[in-house]
């Protein structure tokens, strides 16, 4: 009998103590002063099946961890660090929408940083801005800029650096006069399209045709052999994306015999375009060169370039164009010194933000064209160069002021 | 920009024509592979676009990562498509179809088996995203040289597209109307159950059927791969084309087949440069009146 008291009792202090240490309540005690970290969830979507998807996501991966690292943010004396969610949002509209509804409703994010592509972008606005869910983003479409969106802000310069880049390419080319655009049939390349035709009858040139293939196109012969047919002086590219399907663009119309000029507003990917495109393709193409990749790059640029080899190996510049967005983030933070979306979506759309990122300096502004008298949209510095004789050339950098009086008098209006 | 009226250069016409037939025979590789497979197994195999995928895929592991040459590399991948065809009838059609009874009619076995294909479809996929990423993967032309005869511009790796899928359709041609083995493969198209009677074991003819149509479908991504880029989502797009193909042409109708793989390549070349983008939708629109006035398709055999 005593015995069966005995295992009775030594079995009811095992469970008593397991249950204890379940609960936790044998840990140490917290100590008085220590500090708390609370975390601001950063929503994100991305087309996981695109190099500047994947390489912006990695991007994201290595720096917000880093930034955590070094300290985090400090909003009125409370310590918070940066959890970033990122889902696939397949570069469609049904994606985006999808994935900004599982960020907004399922994970309860206030700030989506750092998305890609406008059908996206735009589809997930309609979730975003009843929710007054605070969106910095890239994306070209003029759409995300428009009068009726409160709560988002293009921090990528799709919209404002062709207005700086053409007068370098009408020196470059000054015989050029004619243009052909090769856009894809979504809202970013028919966005870019019209604001390029715009731009280039503005400079003189005439846009002889503008020619949309679907975005999954890999056999662009046929559209290589309409513009051939139609001998442009220039070739310009809104809305493609600068990696493999640039390269296969290049190859198509070098195979069709075309041989005047390319622009890009956006930074190509060498490593990716010649692995499909032969280099005589690239030839004659001026365009924005990333920061990175320029003769003497600023400390921010060289700093996040190694941080990039030492964790990923080969670098690759995809990402350069859509990660200024965390880095506005950050600052329009430290500014407002509130982690309230609808704080700080109010104070910036007010004062407008200035912000240094690896690509160089940026600021919000106005769009007086669009009628939108909010800052919203973004002019930055932007590096220059152009592909002569089987090299990419540095041409020059344009400073944040530059750029911006070269789109105020392209377009018209006060942006400040 | 081609005024009314203007006659279309010649070299313009050329260039057009060796785009829409390099295009063209793509297809008709793929559409014969999806033909013997339809015909012998009786077995609509969504799945034909992956394959074509795993072709292009395979192409790059050996002619870029291996540093194989670029024949072999093809004749490699096509022989890896086959043994993975022959792997997919057994595992997955095969079991589906011991499933069968005798009542089980052929508008159902039909469903069942697209259904599996279907399955098969997302396997092969996220296999391949598993694998190899999902970023596209380049591959430099082997044959970057350009042809230029009198104002026109042919690249060397289109014509060599051409050839390979005409000796390929030639080699098809002799196999099944010239060999004993293709006396089978069409009999058992055209009935199974006799050719069972007759002493021969049909199920190693389905796996044979499998395996010859997935090595085509392979052979026609290996042979792309190239020219394009190779990218885990490539299988959709070419095999809605596909079958549209096969319908233009008329299944069942190796000629046909052919035939149809051409004229949509016409279509789509000639018609982008004189319509623009709405051409794609004259492949539909020509489906439908080719259906309409011949419900099975240009050379098929319910035209008979």
């Amino acid at each position: 009998m005593k015995r069966t008291v005995f295992i009775f009792i030594l079995l009811a202090i095992t469970a008593a103590s397991s249950l204890m240490v379940a609960c936790g309540t044998t840990s140490p005690a917290k100590q008085p002063g220590a500090e708390e970290v609370k975390t601001i969830k950063m929503g994100c979507t991305l087309p996981f099946d695109t190099s500047l998807g994947m390489d912006t996501k990695k991007a994201l991966e290595m720096i917000v961890p880093d930034f955590n690292k070094n300290g985090g943010l400090m909003v009125k004396g409370q310590k918070y660090n940066i959890e970033p969610i990122i889902y696939d949002d397949k570069y469609t509209a049904d994606g985006g929408r999808a994935a900004v509804e599982r960020l907004v409703n399922e994970d309860k994010v206030r700030f989506i940083i750092c998305q890609v592509g406008s059908a996206p972008i735009v589809a997930g606005l309609q979730v975003t801005e009843p929710a007054k869910v605070m969106v910095m983003c890239g994306g070209a479409s003029s759409q995300i800029i428009d009068l009726k969106n409160k709560s988002v802000f293009g921090t990528a310069t799709w919209r404002t650096n062709l207005a700086p880049l053409f007068p370098l390419l009408k020196k470059a080319f000054p015989n050029a006069k004619t243009m052909v655009n090769l856009s894809p049939d979504d809202e970013t390349g028919k966005a870019l399209a019209r604001d390029n035709a715009k731009i280039a009858t503005a400079m003189g040139i005439q846009v002889l045709d503008n020619i949309y293939y679907p975005r999954s196109t890999q056999d662009f012969a046929p559209f290589a052999t309409k513009i051939a047919a139609l001998k442009p002086d220039i070739m310009d590219y809104p809305g493609a994306v600068a990696g493999t399907q640039f390269g296969l663009q290049f190859k198509a119309l070098y195979e069709a015999g075309f041989q005047g000029a390319h622009v890009s507003p956006m930074a190509p990917n060498p490593v990716e375009i010649f692995a499909v495109a032969p280099k005589e393709s690239m030839e004659g193409l001026i365009s924005v060169m990333a920061a990175t990749d320029i003769p003497n790059p600023k400390p921010l640029a060289q700093q996040y370039r190694n941080a990039w080899t030492a964790k990923y190996g080969e670098w690759s510049n995809a990402s350069l164009n859509w990660i200024p967005a965390f880095y506005a983030f950050v600052e329009a933070i430290k500014k407002t010194d509130s982690v309230d979306p609808e704080v700080i979506t109010a104070y910036l759309s007010a004062n407008g933000l200035s912000w240094q990122s690896p690509t160089g300096s940026a600021m919000l502004v106005k769009r007086p064209d669009f009628k939108n008298d909010r800052f919203c949209d973004t002019c930055a510095s932007l590096d220059f160069g152009i592909f002569k004789n089987g090299k990419y050339e540095y041409l020059g950098t344009v400073s944040a002021e530059d750029a911006l009086k070269a789109n105020q008098d392209a377009f018209g209006g006060n942006w400040k | 920009m081609m005024e009314k009226g203007e006659n279309v250069p010649l070299g313009l016409f050329i260039q057009l024509l060796i785009n829409a037939l390099s295009l063209g025979s793509v297809y008709v590789l793929m559409v014969l592979g999806l033909d013997i497979i339809l015909r012998g197994t009786k077995i609509l195999n969504f799945a034909h676009g992956q394959l074509y995928m795993l072709g292009a895929y395979m192409l790059f592991l050996f002619l870029q990562m291996l540093h194989v040459d670029f024949a072999l590399s093809l004749l490699l991948s096509m022989l890896v498509l086959a043994v993975v065809g022959a792997i997919c009838y057994v595992s997955i059609f095969h079991v589906v179809r011991q499933r069968f009874i005798v009542s089980t009619t052929f508008s159902y076995r039909l469903l069942l088996s697209a259904m599996a294909s279907v399955g098969l479809m997302m396997i092969l996929q996220q296999g391949t995203l598993l694998i190899f990423g999902t970023q596209e993967r380049g591959i430099q032309s082997p044959f970057p040289q350009i042809i230029d005869i009198l104002d026109v511009r042919i690249s060397l790796l289109r014509l060599i597209v051409i050839v390979v899928s005409v000796v390929i359709c030639l080699l098809l041609y002799l196999l099944m109307y010239k060999s004993k083995l293709g006396k089978v493969l069409r009999a058992v198209s055209y009935d199974p159950e006799a050719v069972t009677l007759q002493g021969i074991n049909t199920f190693w003819i389905f796996v044979l059927c499998f395996a010859l149509g997935s090595a085509l479908a392979g052979v026609a991504g290996g042979i792309i791969a190239p020219l394009f880029s190779v990218t885990p989502s490539m299988g959709h797009d070419v095999i809605f084309l596909s079958l549209l193909v096969l319908l233009v042409g008329g299944i069942g109708s190796y000629k046909g087949t052919v035939l149809g793989g051409l004229l949509v390549g016409l279509l789509l070349s000639f018609g982008f440069q004189f319509l623009g983008g709405i051409a794609e939708l004259f492949v539909f629109l020509l489906v439908i009146i080719i259906l309409s006035i011949r419900p099975g398709g240009l050379l098929g055999e319910a035209a008979d």
